[in-house]
């Protein structure tokens, strides 16, 4: 009886490893790609560029993206291609990186926007493991590029009222306009996780005058907007508009930038 | 108090030299095939219900002396042979009983003595946890250098990276830390920087069994024994001159698809192995071996380079001392490959990782002595020295390790009464770590331990153990863990065994996982000073039947449960840091098998379920597979042997970095055919022959073709 029942187990293996016509693991072949014109002038400390796309925009970690090749550096175009297998990115973009610094998946220096609206970056869906999805064009705005500095503004985030059951993470955000005009004029925070009464929070910033700050609640499944937006800093609660913050030199830290998140 | 008294113990036990016995016999004999009349080196001769016993030599012949007159019974083991029980052995004052042995060959390999399991040399189905051994046998038909590519033909065994994972117990490490303890001859061998095995530290050659014990190992062997023990047994030296020389040479197989096709050159590998055993003097034998392995890697900058040297010297002033001295070095260069580009170029790294490499030394020297006091007591004394040096040249880092281990460990064997025996023993090192990836820092460690085996009535056996272990880092953090452990046999027929066991084992994080800071190939790691320990409460219970020397089965269920799991977690910017993570959960069920069904020709087989369960998350663990199988087939009609080895591991449900990435299960089919004429043994193996790719963790493609 026992030399009958061996064969069994010996039959499910055979039958699952060696009758399987899959070989596992296979090269990817669908990706998309395109060009990357880059504008204004390269800073001396570009150590890479990479193009990213990523599977939510903003992405938080990088496990939301996937990546291109390190492009050519000091050129006024290049092309690119991104393999990865079938699936749906909420934006691509271009990252720069700093000499001497890791990898930061928020240095954005350009985006695909395939409207006039560059709040609003283009998505791209790659149908099928064969299909290269050709055609992807970014400015990248070299200007936009933040080197490492220890210029900042720190404060407190408070949260009134009841979280959205949806919320994940709160990015703070700035811009040098009341009314930014891109995606690009907002330099984005580490994200913070959603459900505190009150925290610390200390975003890094380019030198610079930065007349809006704000936060912005990332929600699951769900892109960011306008709406998104849900505290803004003002030097008194009265204020009309927005509080602004002058960060002179590459060591400026502003405290007490506080602001308030209100469901 | 316990602690002092366990040591009181010991001290009593040491100084306790005039328990030599006096006037005592001699028990003299050889072992030989039935069949054949060919001597048996290797065998063992133990004398029941004592601590005496011996192997035999390469004549076949063995001697065990100072034996207290009596009549006693003999067990006579080898592995492919049936086990002997010769009764009624009379043993006579200033005399020299000699025996002869025929052992019945038999096709059904089944292990039958093991050492690791609790610390003492024991039939297979005395022991309370499930032991794994994989033999020189094993090792020569496979035909592998390092011992990771055999170990996971081991069932329950699986690679994570080069992490090795014993039922689940550990995830991917990054090399760093291990649940799983390595000895070689029972000596820990996991350097204090990286904490983690070095697989390349013994050749498979000079191996003559592995013993992997799986679950919770701490109550007697302590921290990092947490998921399990593997013991590296090595070869042994022998009275009469003998030498052995190994050439082997092979190449990769071009990838399956020319996407990956990334070098124009065949990729090949070559090993030299020698050694050369003889008798020095009187009463010491000495066995001499070096090797060399070179590879130039399937997948782009894994080339290698790698050297051993290995001596053991074995001295005998009298038969009731023995003196043991082994000294093995390590070392070479080894390029170095985390991550592939890509998955469209899959065996290649990014440019900038081209010709990063490693440079690596490691020496151990060990003295151990052996000193058969009384037929009923021994005791064990091990002086070693370990030390690992490493030198990163990687583009983004350029770091240099050195780690000392200086360590001591005294051992009693007591056989109180024929159905009561005791193993107590205390266990020191002091790591200490000059390194540029985890800085300077002493570590020490002093361990007690005792354990009581006692029989209940003619079937059954209860061992109750417990282990102290006081760890100290750098003068200022202290910790103590209690490490119990019970266990239960039950001979319920003479083929039909049941074991059931129950120990808490805990693991100290290395200095790797606490106090890591750098960037290593693109990974940034931070340091976490405040790590806890990790502890595990491990559950088994087993059954054991071989009804017929042409079917052997063994079943085990096994439950964990873990406390501050030590996990890596990468922040949103992939920058990486050991925390104590989560609560788990792992059970399962394992089943092994080794069938007859006709004459020649063996199958075994290993399938291990399992859940491996974060209850914090209530979800699976990360980097654990579901499902594994081994499944062996030989057959032999000497002077050939053809086998096939098969593996499968299902895919991991969760991973902690690029989820998103495609990941699949592992099948792997190997065949191997040899023939064997005179003292030349010609093999041919051929790995992978479904072209198969998988990769032991995300993001680095890990399929190799060899012939």
């Amino acid at each position: 009886m026992p030399r009958k029942i061996v064969f069994i187990p010996l039959l499910i293996l055979i039958i699952s490893l060696h009758c399987s016509h899959e070989r596992g693991l296979e090269p990817t072949r669908s990706g998309l790609s395109g060009v990357v014109s880059f504008n204004k002038t390269w800073p001396e400390m570009t150590d890479q560029v990479m193009v990213v796309a990523a599977l939510k925009f903003p992405p938080t970690t990088i496990s939301d993206i996937v990546t291109s090749e390190p492009l050519p550096l000091f050129v006024d175009k290049a092309d690119f291609v991104i393999w990865t297998p079938p699936q749906t990115f909420a934006a691509v973009g271009v990252v720069w990186k700093e000499k001497n610094q890791p990898w930061d998946v928020t240095n954005i220096i350009g985006i695909y926007f395939p409207t006039d609206n560059h709040f609003a970056p283009g998505s791209v869906t790659i149908p099928d493991k064969n299909t290269l999805v050709d055609g992807i064009e970014i400015q990248a705005d070299l200007s936009k590029a933040r080197r490492k500095v220890s210029s900042a503004i720190e404060g407190t985030l408070q949260a009134t009222g009841v979280w959205p059951a949806e919320a994940t993470q709160v990015l703070m955000i700035a811009s040098p306009s009341i009314l930014p005009t891109s995606l690009l004029d907002i330099t984005f925070g580490i994200p913070i996780p959603a459900g505190f009464d009150s925290i610390h929070y200390s975003l890094s910033l380019q030198p610079g005058v930065y007349r809006l700050i704000g936060a912005l609640l990332v929600e699951k499944n769900k892109s960011i907007g306008i709406e998104s937006i849900k505290a803004i800093y003002k030097k008194k609660p009265t204020d009309f508009l927005p509080g602004s913050v002058a960060l002179p030199t590459d060591s400026t830290v502003v405290a007490n930038v506080n602001l308030t998140l209100e469901f | 108090m316990r602690i002092p008294l366990l040591f009181l113990m010991l001290v009593f036990f040491t100084h306790s030299g005039t328990l030599i016995a006096q006037n005592g016999g001699t028990l003299a004999g050889q072992v030989t095939d039935a069949e054949t009349n060919e001597p048996l080196p290797g065998a063992n001769v133990t004398i029941n219900g004592t601590v005496l016993g011996a192997a035999t030599d390469g004549k076949g012949q063995f001697l065990i002396t100072n034996i207290p007159p009596a009549n006693y019974s003999l067990t006579i083991s080898m592995i492919g042979y049936q086990r002997l029980i010769q009764e009624n052995v009379l043993v006579q004052a200033d005399k020299t009983t000699t025996i002869q042995v025929k052992l019945q060959w038999t096709v059904l390999e089944t292990p039958e003595l093991v050492v690791t399991a609790n610390k003492r040399r024991q039939s297979i189905q005395d022991t309370p946890t499930s032991v794994g051994v994989l033999t020189r046998k094993n090792f020569e038909a496979r035909n592998e250098v390092f011992l990771d590519k055999l170990l996971q033909y081991a069932a329950g065994v699986n690679f994570v990276g080069s992490q090795v994972n014993i039922r689940g117990s550990s995830g991917f490490n990054y090399g760093a830390g291990s649940r799983v303890l390595m000895l070689v001859d029972g000596v820990p061998v996991m350097p204090g920087d990286s904490g983690d095995i070095k697989w390349d530290m013994i050749p498979s050659t000079q191996v003559e069994r592995v013993e992997v014990i799986k679950g919770a190992g701490s109550a007697l062997y302590g921290s990092s024994a947490l998921g399990g023990v593997i013991n590296i047994i090595t070869k042994q030296a022998a009275n009469r001159p003998v030498t052995n020389l190994r050439l082997s040479g092979g190449l990769y197989d071009r990838p399956l698809y020319s996407e990956w096709d990334w070098s124009n050159n065949l990729r090949m590998f070559n090993d030299v192995d020698v050694d050369h055993t003889q008798k020095i003097g009187d009463r010491g034998e000495i066995l001499l071996a070096a090797g060399r392995h070179e590879s130039m890697g399937y997948i782009q900058n894994t080339a290698y380079l790698r050297h051993n040297g290995n001596v053991k010297w074995n001295f005998r002033p009298n038969g009731a001392h023995n003196l043991t001295l082994t000294l093995n070095y390590e070392g070479g260069k080894r390029e170095s490959s985390l991550m592939w580009k890509s998955q469209r170029e899959a065996l290649e790294v990014n440019p900038e990782a081209v010709g990063d490499y490693v440079d690596s030394e490691k020496y151990g020297a060990n003295l151990f002595h052996q000193w058969v006091m009384r037929q009923n007591l021994s005791i064990k004394t091990r002086l070693s020295y370990f030390y690992n040096y490493w030198k990163n040249w990687y583009h983004d880092n350029i770091t240099a390790s050195t780690a000392q281990k200086p360590g001591y460990e005294v051992q009693g064997e007591w056989q109180i009464s024929p159905k009561n025996s005791m193993i107590f023993g205390s266990e020191g090192s002091w790591d200490h770590v000059l390194s540029g990836l985890v800085g300077t820092h002493d570590q020490y460690t002093l361990a007690a331990y005792i354990q009581n085996e006692r029989k209940l009535g003619a079937n059954a056996a209860l061992t109750l153990g417990l282990r102290y272990d006081h760890q100290t880092l750098d003068h200022t953090f202290q910790e103590g863990k209690w490490s119990p452990k019970i266990g239960f046999v039950w001979h319920i027929q003479s083929n039909i065994h049941l074991r059931a066991s129950s120990g808490r084992g805990f693991r100290v994080a290395s200095l790797s996982e606490r106090f890591p800071n750098g960037i290593y190939s693109g990974l940034t790691i931070v340091p976490n000073p405040d790590l806890k320990s990790e502890t595990a409460w491990s559950h088994e219970i087993g059954l054991n039947l071989q009804p017929s020397n042409l079917f052997y089965f063994d079943m085990a269920g096994f439950w964990s449960d873990y406390w501050d799991m030590i996990e890596p977690r990468p922040n949103e910017n992939q920058v990486i840091r050991f925390i104590n993570v989560t609560r788990a959960r792992i059970a399962g069920v394992e089943t092994n098998m080794t069938v007859v069904p006709i004459k020649n020709l063996s199958f075994t087989f290993g399938y291990t379920i399992m859940d491996p369960h974060d209850v914090d998350k209530n979800t699976i663990l990360s980097y654990r597979a579901r499902h594994l199988w081994v499944a062996s087939a030989t057959f032999t009609a000497h002077p050939f042997e053809i086998g096939a080895d098969g593996r499968y591991v299902s895919r991991f449900e969760r991973v902690e970095v690029y989820p998103n990435d495609d990941r699949v299960d592992q099948r792997v089919l190997d065949l191997r055919a040899s023939y064997s004429w005179k003292n030349i043994r010609l093999s041919l193996n051929a790995n992978n022959i479904l072209n198969y790719n998988y990769t032991r963790w995300n993001e680095h493609s890990c399929r190799y073709d060899t012939m």
